[in-house]
């Protein structure tokens, strides 16, 4: 008897394993975190990439792609991102403005880092925690190319692709190990497959805002709160979610 | 009661294993690459990390400090000192996906680039960060940290393998074998 239980719990056990990789390939940021309001306003960098060889330097491609409904706004979420071209002078993590920035001013996406989003947040107990801030920074070593550019690509890295993975990671998402997704932690040059999402993406991005009405993205059970409206249960209590 | 303790914790860890993990994308640097690009490749442990913002304020940094045990190239002072981006400050955290994070006491490999006489970067990220950890049988192991799943395309598009686990002598010959060809070239 105790035989059988044993093989049952590893039977389960496997069968959540097999689901978790296959079904639920996408992963979200440890500890979990969402904006407290969609769609989240980007700053995009209106000085575009220099290496783009364009009138705007990509810069319109890029809002474009970020703010297209093949990318996070039509994962089912409703508009969950709104980038729109701006001075990003004062970029800076913690001031409640995401940017993302052609160029990298704090010095730290050097060598091999292509791009990379820093993602701020107040720590506090409970399961939900809302980002504060995530600005994204870009690699001006490499050379960058944009569906837009004429002249071919060769060697080159397509800023839509890349960035629209930023954004995702900017949302709350993690990498997925689904190959062809918006997530998978890796693009091969000359390749802009990553500014489509899809479905694993929409995934994830539904786990996190919600599709259908089967999510929510207020308060989660111990987070902070001042109204009842503020939390998914409906009730704030002590200053905390229930 | 032994064995079914095994069994739930082999289910816990079968459950565990299975959740996919977080890091970000970074083109693929060869240990050539890593070596050619370094100042010194230390073997030490971590005694201290302080996090704090950085100059210009604009993100949260990480200064660690680690001790040096060995060095396995270049030349580098008794203690070194590398930053990297990420940490918490107050009750306000900032994450850089995929950077190198690291633990109290760990004991490391890191290749580093110099911007000081003992500060500096880690170079490849976490590429260039690895831990020692001896294995049951006493053997020390090289490992690397990259164990939050980032995999590494190199610059014509091609999946690299993941970086794995090695003999921390095996590792050490095979750092000063690439550098003294490099030297001899």
């Amino acid at each position: 008897m105790r035989k059988i239980r044993s093989s049952r719990i590893l039977l389960a056990a496997a069968v959540v394993s097999f689901l978790a990789t296959s079904l639920f390939a996408y992963a979200l940021l440890n500890p979990r975190r969402v904006w407290r309001e969609t769609p989240v306003t980007y700053i995009v960098d209106d000085r575009g990439q220099a290496s783009i060889d364009e009138p705007d330097h990509g810069l319109s491609a890029t809002i474009n792609a970020i703010n297209s409904q093949d990318a996070w706004n039509g994962a089912g979420a409703g508009d969950v991102v709104n980038a729109v071209a701006g001075d990003i002078s004062g970029f800076q993590l913690g001031d409640n403005i995401p940017m993302l920035n052609f160029t990298d001013p704090t010095g730290q996406c050097s060598g091999n880092c292509l791009a990379a989003t820093f993602t701020g947040f107040y720590s506090r107990r409970g399961r939900n925690v809302f980002i504060d801030d995530a600005d994204i920074v870009t690699n001006t070593a490499y050379d960058w190319t944009s569906e837009s550019e004429t002249g071919g690509c060769s060697g080159e890295f397509f800023i839509e692709g890349v960035q629209v993975h930023e954004i995702g990671h900017g949302l709350g998402l993690g990498h997925t190990n689904v190959t062809g997704a918006t997530m998978y932690p890796s693009v091969s040059s000359c390749n802009n497959g990553p500014a489509t999402t899809e479905a694993d993406d929409e995934a994830g991005i539904c786990d996190l805002y919600g599709c259908g009405g089967g999510g929510c993205d207020l308060g989660q059970k111990g987070d902070s709160c001042s109204a009842d409206n503020q939390c998914c249960s409906g009730k704030c209590r002590g200053g905390a979610c229930r | 009661m032994l064995r079914r303790a095994v069994f739930y914790t082999l289910a816990i860890a079968l459950c565990l294993t299975a959740v996919p993990a977080v890091a970000s994308t970074f083109v693929a640097m060869s240990p050539r690459e890593l070596v050619a690009g370094s100042d010194a490749i230390i073997q030490g442990r971590v005694i201290g990390q302080q996090s704090s913002w950085s100059h210009d304020g604009r993100i949260v940094v990480t200064e660690v400090t680690v001790k040096v045990r060995d060095v396995l190239a270049g030349q580098a002072p008794d203690v070194v000192k590398v930053q990297v981006p990420g940490g918490r400050v107050g009750d306000y955290s900032m994450v850089a996906t995929g950077f190198p994070t690291f633990k109290d006491r760990e004991k490391v490999i890191l290749f580093v680039s110099f911007e000081g006489a003992s500060t500096g970067r880690v170079v490849g990220h976490q590429l260039g960060h690895w831990e020692v950890v001896e294995r049951l049988d006493g053997v020390k192991m090289a490992v690397p940290r990259t164990e939050d799943g980032a995999s590494f395309f190199d610059r014509s598009g091609r999946l690299t393998p993941e970086p794995e686990s090695v003999p921390l002598a095996d590792f050490k010959r095979g750092i000063r074998r690439i550098e003294r060809d490099t030297i001899h070239r």
